[in-house]
This record gives C-alpha cells, structure tokens and sequence, in this order.
C-alpha cells in the first residue's frame, strides 16, 4: 500500500491520531510518519526498525520547535528549552521556583504544561464560574448557535402540518423524524 | 464597628469559615517577573476600587502600601491572619481591609490580587457570597482569564478557579487521643489538607486546625464547598466521638486540667503566648463539655487576636519587652477571669 501523503512510497506505519475523540487513521511511510506526527525516534523511520517500545516512549517527550527536522534528538527534559516570549520565563525556571512570568506562559508552554497540571491537579479543563463579560459572550454564543434550530424546527413544523393537509404520509413521517431530531438536538443542548 | 467575629457567640468545633480567591489582572507580568514601576499601578489600581467596594458593601474600606505600616502594625496583621507572613517581605505589597477586618484583599503576594473573606462559625456560603460581590467589584480591572485554564494563577496549582476554601476548627479531642496524623492521612486522600494555625506542619498551641482544599481545577467553586463540607461533616463526627470517650474514659484528668487552667489564667502573674492560649483553650473545652461554668462565653479567636505579642502591645497602646508583655498578658487573663467563679 502507498503512503497516505506522499502518494509515492510504500506506506510502513499504521499512525492512528485522536484528538478530542476525533479519530484519525492514516497509512504512512516513514518519511512522511516523521515529518505530520512530529514524533523523534533513535531508530529512523527511513529503515523501518523500530519497535513499539520506542515508539510509544517517543510519545512523552517534546518535540521542541526550532530544532532541524530530521536530527535525531531526545530531549531528556520535557520543555527544557522552551521559553515565553512574553515575559522571557524558562520552563526550566519554572520548575524550579513553581510560579509562571505572566498569564501568556500558559500558551507558551502549551501541552508540556498541560500535562504537568493534569498530573499535579486531576485535571485540565475549567469547570467554574468566569468574569461576568465572559460569561456573557459565552450565553451570547450559545444563543446565536441556538436561534437557527430553533428557526428550522418552525419550518419543519410547518411543512409537516402542510404534508398532512395534503395527506402525504410519507414526506410527513419524514418530516415528524427530523422534527423529533430537532427537538432532541435542542434539547441537548440546553443541558449543557 | 464590631470585628467580624465579634458578632455572636463561638461555635464548639467549627470556629470560622474563610474563602480565597487569587486573581491576576490580564495587562500584567505575574508578580515574581514585574519590575520597577508595575508594582505600584498594579497596587494603585487595586486601591483604587475601596471606593466601589464601599459603595458595594455599604461599608468603610481601608487601604495602604504594606512597607508603610509599622514593624508593629504588619506583625499584628500577620499575627489576625489578616494578611500572609510572607506579603510584608513582598516589594509593592498593598492591603484594601474592610471595617469589619471579614474582607482582606491582599496585593502584589503571589499573584495580583488575593481576596480573603472570613465568616463567623460553620458559614462558607456567605462568605463565598461576599467574595464573589468583591470579586465582581474586582473584574472590571480586566482579570488574566482562559475558557479551558480559567482564571489564570502565577502558580499553576492555583488556577482553575482560583479558589481555596477553609474552615478553622477546634479539635482538642482528636489531638488528646493521638488521631490527628491518621485524620490528616484520611483527608489528604479527598484532596483536603489539615494543618495547625501556626503554620507548621499540624503543630499548634491552641489546638486550632484548619482544614482546606487542594485542588482548584476540573470542579466548580460550588462542588469544592460540597466536598470540604463532606469532610467537615466526618471530622465533627470524629472529634464529638472522641469528647464522649474523653468524658467516660478519662473525666478526672480531663476535669483536673480544666480547673488548672482556670487557677493558673486567674491567679497567674506571668504567661507567654503559647501557654495562655493553651490554658484558655483548655477552658473552652471544659466549657463545651459542661465541665465548668463560664459566665462570659469562651471566645479563643477572639483572645486568639488580642494576646500575641504585636497586638497585645497594640491593646496596651506602647511596646512592652518580653518580660512586660508577659506580666501585661498574665494580668490581661486575670481580669478576665475575674468574674468567672470556677464551679462546674
């Protein structure tokens, strides 16, 4: 089978991504495996001996930016090099001191701080409550989202009342499905 | 105006109740990267809104750069809990504290702002209620917030909601019995933390805990106060566990040490800190089991705040050395005791 990407060479890697419960699979080779899954691993993909083991250890440490693609490197110290250009802080000096520069580290030092956070705090997603601007931006959104299925449930209601004037069954099943899909989908959402 | 644990009389276990929220404002460096002038416009603007919190607490609020008060003045101030031992050591370190000394909004510690609200007894909500009027007051200053990390900490272990609740409780039962170790290991596996007043550790002198949550992120400020409440429910049911046994097992000793405490606090002519709030400590909890008979009901924080030695000198309005604040605080505890009449 040919690789995904490059369409030329034989595909040697399996490469599953998830992200936020979106499932990606792809067949790759292992130039093109390097290069989209940014993983940096001793044994180069080129040849194709690598083990599991050294993939799935790949996985916990940082790709660092900055660095010429294809070197092979092992970064002992997640983030040992990553620093904010806000406020110049180190990721190295803040695990040494355990405080950050400014409120632009937590971008800075993204998915290497993230981790950290999950470990030390169970968690990585707010859950409470925000400043009131926020909080209304957030209402103002939901309620923008809402207003077109809102105004589509109207239509359908009114085209399935239409249907069985006409007696036309079948558009009218058709119609109370999508209603019931519609109000159920509503309904989801004013769970949230 | 009365202090805001001055109002009514003290609970046997559950003393007060506190809530913190750390705040950072989004224009600026954290305070461990500002320099030269970013400490004051930080602490300006945060004093600058004693205005809008009277007017919202219908209340009179003071505030002031902390490297102006007093040697004394800070010391009292740590010594109320009214500010954190280390804020003093802080460059640009300023306090907003309200009339009744419940709200305390500490500038410039670890983060921007830290707002501290104190409630009498077993009473978080209101004190989260009134930390959330401060907290909207606050805002407009533009606070460092992101929809997935919240409100955004100097100390990732902060941010989330940026919110520590605590209670402070009196536990002489369980630290008489030698349970408190084994509490705090209990708690600890709820992501609650015990540690005595002082600071250090569960050490302490009056038997004085207090007991507060860990994390801030992945639960509402709500669930936090469900969970500590839950804790809070089984440690009273602990220590009035550990009364009655104290009661039935040991009612003599307990009796004895509660009697002695009366005469050493009545007759005494010299005591230090640590020993007076132990005795008086001792004769709150006579007093809770029924042991003895206090006309004037035992109120430990209350002494707690008036006979440490900075505002024990602040009370006698000069400084005294060790020696004098000894025989001032000896003489402080006989006067009190005056009109009490040592039966049970």
């Amino acid at each position: 089978m040919l690789c995904g990407i490059c369409k030329e060479k034989e595909a040697t890697v399996f490469y599953t991504e998830i992200i936020n419960g979106a499932k990606k699979e792809q067949y790759l080779c292992g130039e093109c495996a390097a290069k989209s899954t940014g993983l940096r691993l001793k044994a180069p993909f080129g040849n194709g001996e690598f083990s599991l083991g050294t993939l799935l250890s790949g996985l916990f440490e940082e790709s660092v930016p900055g660095e010429e693609k294809g070197e092979d490197v092992r970064v002992a110290e997640p983030g040992s090099k990553l620093s904010c250009p806000g406020c110049g802080m180190t990721y190295p000096k803040f695990l040494e001191g355990g405080v950050l520069g400014c409120p632009s580290c937590y971008q800075s030092f993204g998915r290497t701080l993230l981790r950290k956070i999950r470990s030390k705090q169970g968690a990585d997603v707010h859950t409470g409550r925000g400043p009131k601007h926020f909080t209304a931006l957030k209402e103002a959104a939901k309620t923008q989202e809402m207003a077109p299925k809102l105004d589509e449930r109207a239509r359908l209601s009114m085209q399935l009342k239409q249907a069985v004037e006409r007696e036309d069954y079948e558009l009218a099943a058709r119609l109370r499905d999508a209603l019931r899909a519609a109000r159920k989908q509503e309904a989801g959402c004013l769970d949230e | 105006m009365n202090k805001w644990y001055g109002n009514r009389a003290e609970e046997p276990i559950v003393i007060a109740s506190r809530v913190q929220l750390k705040r950072n404002l989004a224009q600026y460096r954290f305070v461990g990267k500002m320099e030269g002038e970013e400490y004051s416009v930080v602490a300006d603007l945060v004093r600058g809104k004693a205005a809008d919190l009277e007017r919202v607490e219908d209340m009179k609020y003071y505030s002031c750069s902390v490297g102006k008060l007093s040697p004394l003045e800070r010391e009292a101030l740590v010594e109320n809990s009214i500010i954190s031992a280390v804020l003093p050591k802080k460059q640009g370190a300023a306090l907003v504290l309200s009339e009744d000394e419940g709200v305390s909004i500490l500038v410039n510690e670890e983060d921007h702002i830290c707002i501290r609200v104190n409630a009498l007894g077993s009473d978080l909500k209101k004190a989260y209620g009134r930390a959330l009027r401060i907290d909207g007051c606050l805002e407009e200053l533009g606070y460092a917030y992101d929809p997935r990390y919240g409100y955004l900490c100097a100390s990732p272990l902060h941010t989330g909601t940026g919110f520590h609740a605590d209670y402070l409780l009196f536990l002489p039962a369980i630290t008489m019995t030698g349970k408190l170790q084994k509490l705090s290991d209990e708690i600890g596996k709820f992501d609650m933390e015990i540690f005595g007043i002082s600071g250090e550790g569960t050490k302490t002198e009056a038997f004085l805990y207090r007991v507060v949550n860990r994390k801030t992120l992945g639960l509402t400020e709500e669930e936090i106060m469900a969970h500590i409440n839950q804790v809070l429910e089984q440690i009273v049911a602990k220590e009035k566990k550990y009364r009655e046994y104290l009661c039935q097992g040991s009612e003599t000793e307990i009796l004895d040490k509660v009697f002695r405490s009366f005469g050493i606090l009545r007759y005494a002519k010299k005591l230090n800190t640590a020993d007076s709030l132990m005795l008086y400590s001792q004769l709150k909890f006579g007093h809770d089991l029924g042991l003895i008979t206090l006309l004037r009901k035992p109120d430990l924080y209350g002494q707690l705040m008036k006979v440490q030695p900075a505002n024990l000198q602040k009370l006698c309005g000069k400084s005294l050395s060790v020696e004098e604040r000894g025989k001032y605080r000896a003489d402080y505890f006989n006067r009190l005791m005056e009109c009490e009449r040592g039966v049970r």
